[in-house]
């Protein structure tokens, strides 16, 4: 048999409002709540734990929140600053092993199976890991610690914020047994009425159940649930999977319908996308377009060509599909994404387009410059004379 | 309609003519000939609305009429028919009987009312042109034809007739090769982006010693030989500046022999991954070095003594576009003109032989 693996998950507290209450003191200790202005149209994308007493979650509606909690600091999200703090994070977490899977901006499974030569019992090596976090980026994880990926996300919920929750492998019924059935992946609201109306309110009740019997009851979902609540789960760590598409879209603050402002936001969607891009090494085949009218009617339109990695050959195709329209509402959202993603070939150079190394050179060197100094620091001087920028 | 002919004679028209079917038709009739008894020779003509051909062969006719037969099934049997007299005869409900020999098919086809028309247009003014001529430059453009779909104005030869000159230019975004050659009479100004498929058809049918006549009108390209005529519909728009990306007054110089030059990088590329990953040309003093790193295979490198004194430069290209780029020079030594690596390299014939390739660099 194997020795056991020991995966860790990772899951920063409150990341969003921990990061802005880390660059702005006069935050620290209020509740804080970032997601957009108390007046605006926008969902709670992170509350601090200063907030949370007062009812505020994540996914609710700002202006909830803003009945709940009117003396919070409402914040707009800043995903540029996030994304470089969880570039630095991941970075951490790639010192103690190579397999790390980001799960999104602020968490991610560790695989630190084998890696006690190197660091030690993986225990140690999880409170390594958050110690490392705090004084590099003086933020704070949890971190759960267990032979397999749900255990261990189970385990970094238990205990926030700045919790260690470690599952011994052959405890891992055990640890289950009293936690409500809700915790189990896959048990929604919908299962989980139907386990309740069974009398199934915990995971312990749960494993009294025979397999066949929820089998029985919820087809091939019933075997996963089987297995879930003894805490089986195979399901091996991934490093970072690579994307399928990669976009950029606005909700205006207000419904616009002037082609200059929103040519303006294309080209500011797409140079944001062809960042990425170079970032990940990638070029694009497929540009679509995304407009959101006023009445909420949503149209997309595609083109491919030659794959690209060029903000402005991004911008003039979408700004292509984008004046083939008729306007006949203003626009609530506008949307630019990159698909049909392949790798960069080492740079074939284009012969035709005599601007097109230039442009490449100069967005290179951008890119290293918005590293440091951040988004906007240089942009596309027709960007310029945006007063009014949305997002 | 009944058609006397040889089949050595048919079997030959058909190849000229039935590669324009394609695999999958719009309309089932495009995957017909059309065979025309005319007094004392028999037409076949083949199109896909975008490219059409038409061949007349030898053939003893009794009376006039027309039918098309599915293009394959004809060629398949023909092909396996033994060298003898041929007879084509229409029967009643649009059907043929072929018989050969002491074979004998009856063939089901569609009546000719249906069968768009190959119409070449009647061109102000033919050019003459030598077919060896004319199949040399297909060989030297042909290749660096864009396959990119969305990139339709590339998906052809650009043809430019000029005062006692031709020019045909092609490129693919990455490359772009030019042949020009000088002719007798030249037509001023006309130009016309040839589709791919029509260009390799060309050089297909073209014999060795012939002369050919083409012409551009406003919306085709016709092409006549004797007892031949394509004709092809001009891809619709605006072809790159090619001028202005050939490279005028680079610095650099290598004049190499092309024999070496290219088994060396065929030796070298199988280290080179093609999309990723460029042969690199580092020069210095009196060598080439060619090299090729892949982090999962390996590298290569081989050193080639040359006559240079000038900078030391390393240029990445794509293996592949350089070898395409000297195959179709028909002398040995090969000049080789650069700037730095993210300029464009321009690859000619030693002696001129009116053609030259440029092709971009890859980064290194």
């Amino acid at each position: 048999m194997p020795p056991a693996r020991a995966i860790a998950h990772v899951d920063m507290d409150a990341f969003y409002a921990s990061v802005e209450q880390r660059d702005r003191p006069e935050l620290r200790g209020r509740p804080v709540i970032v997601g957009g202005a108390p007046g605006g149209r926008g969902v709670v994308s992170a509350a601090s734990y200063e907030a949370r007493p007062w009812g505020v979650r994540s996914a609710m509606p700002i202006s909830r929140a803003a009945r709940l909690c009117p003396h919070a600091a409402f914040l707009p999200v800043d995903m540029e600053k996030y994304q470089r703090v969880s570039t630095e994070i991941m970075a951490i977490l790639g010192r103690f092993s190579p397999l790390v899977e980001p799960v999104s901006v602020d968490e991610a499974f560790v695989d630190l199976t084998g890696t006690a030569s190197l660091f030690g019992p993986p225990a140690g090596a999880v409170a390594a890991i958050k110690a490392a976090i705090r004084t590099e980026t003086a933020l704070t994880a949890s971190a759960g610690l267990a032979p397999n990926k749900f255990l261990a996300k189970v385990a970094s919920e238990l205990e926030k914020p700045d919790g260690l929750v470690v599952v011994a492998p052959g405890t891992e019924a055990a640890f289950l047994a009293p936690l409500p059935i809700e915790r189990l992946w896959g048990v929604g609201r919908v299962m989980g009425q139907s386990l309740r109306d069974m009398g199934v309110t915990t995971v312990g009740r749960l494993q009294a159940l025979p397999r066949d019997t929820l089998v029985r009851r919820f087809g091939a979902h019933g075997a996963d649930l089987h297995d879930l609540a003894f805490g089986r789960d195979e399901r091996p760590v991934v490093p970072s999977t690579a994307p399928k598409s990669i976009g950029a879209e606005t909700t205006f603050g207000r419904d616009r319908r002037d082609t200059r402002h929103l040519h303006a936001t294309l080209r500011s969607h797409a140079e944001r996308v062809a960042r990425e891009l170079r970032d990940q090494h990638l070029r694009a085949a497929t540009i679509t377009l995304k407009l959101r009218f006023a009445d909420f009617s949503t149209i997309t339109r595609a083109v491919s060509g030659e794959p690209t990695q060029d903000g402005l050959e991004i911008f003039r195709r979408a700004r292509d599909l984008f004046d083939r329209e008729t306007l006949h509402l203003a626009v609530r959202l506008l949307g630019v994404s990159a698909s049909g993603l392949g790798p960069e070939d080492a740079g074939q150079l284009p012969l035709l387009d005599p601007g097109a190394v230039k442009r490449d050179r100069v967005a290179r060197a951008v890119d290293r410059l918005t590293d440091r100094f951040g988004e906007g620091a240089v942009r596309p001087a027709s960007l310029l004379d945006r007063d009014d920028r949305d997002g | 309609m009944e058609v006397v002919l040889d089949r050595d004679a048919f079997l030959k028209g058909l190849q000229m003519v039935s590669n324009i079917v394609e695999p999958r038709q719009t309309l089932p009739i495009l995957a017909n000939v059309l065979l025309e008894a005319d007094g004392e020779t028999m037409l076949i003509t083949a199109t896909d609305l975008e490219v059409g051909a038409r061949v007349s062969i030898p053939a003893t006719t009794s009376g006039k009429g027309a039918i098309t037969i599915a293009a394959r099934k004809l060629s398949e049997i023909v092909k396996e028919l033994p060298a003898a007299k041929l007879t084509l005869k229409t029967q009643d409900g649009g059907a043929v009987s072929l018989r050969c020999a002491g074979s004998t098919y009856r063939l089901v086809g569609l009546g000719p009312e249906d069968f768009p028309p190959v119409v070449p247009a009647a061109p102000p003014a033919w050019l003459t042109v030598e077919a060896k001529t004319l199949r040399e430059m297909l060989a030297q453009t042909g290749f660096a034809v864009s396959h990119d779909e969305s990139r339709f104005a590339l998906n052809g030869v650009l043809f430019v007739f000029q005062p006692k000159e031709l020019r045909l230019i092609a490129t693919d975004g990455h490359r772009l090769a030019v042949a020009v050659r000088g002719v007798g009479e030249g037509l001023s100004g006309v130009t016309g982006i040839v589709p791919r498929k029509a260009v390799s058809e060309i050089a297909r049918v073209l014999g060795s010693s012939e002369d050919v006549q083409i012409a551009i009108t406003e919306n085709q390209f016709v092409l006549q030989m004797p007892n031949f005529v394509m004709t092809a519909r001009l891809i619709e728009g605006q072809f790159p500046n090619w001028e202005a990306v050939v490279p005028k007054n680079h610095p650099g110089r290598l004049a190499i022999s092309r024999g070496s030059l290219s088994s060396a990088l065929r030796r070298v590329a199988v280290m080179a991954d093609e999309r990723n990953k460029p042969v690199k040309l580092s020069l210095a003093p009196a060598k080439l070095t060619l090299s090729a790193a892949s982090a999962d295979l390996g590298e290569a490198e081989e050193a080639l003594d040359v006559e240079y004194s000038g900078q030391e430069v390393t240029i990445g290209f794509n293996g592949r576009y350089v070898l395409e780029a000297l195959a179709p020079m028909e002398k040995d030594e090969v000049v080789f003109e650069f700037k730095d690596g993210l300029s464009p390299g321009l690859f000619k014939s030693g002696q001129d032989e009116g053609y030259r390739c440029v092709i971009m660099p890859m980064r290194i």
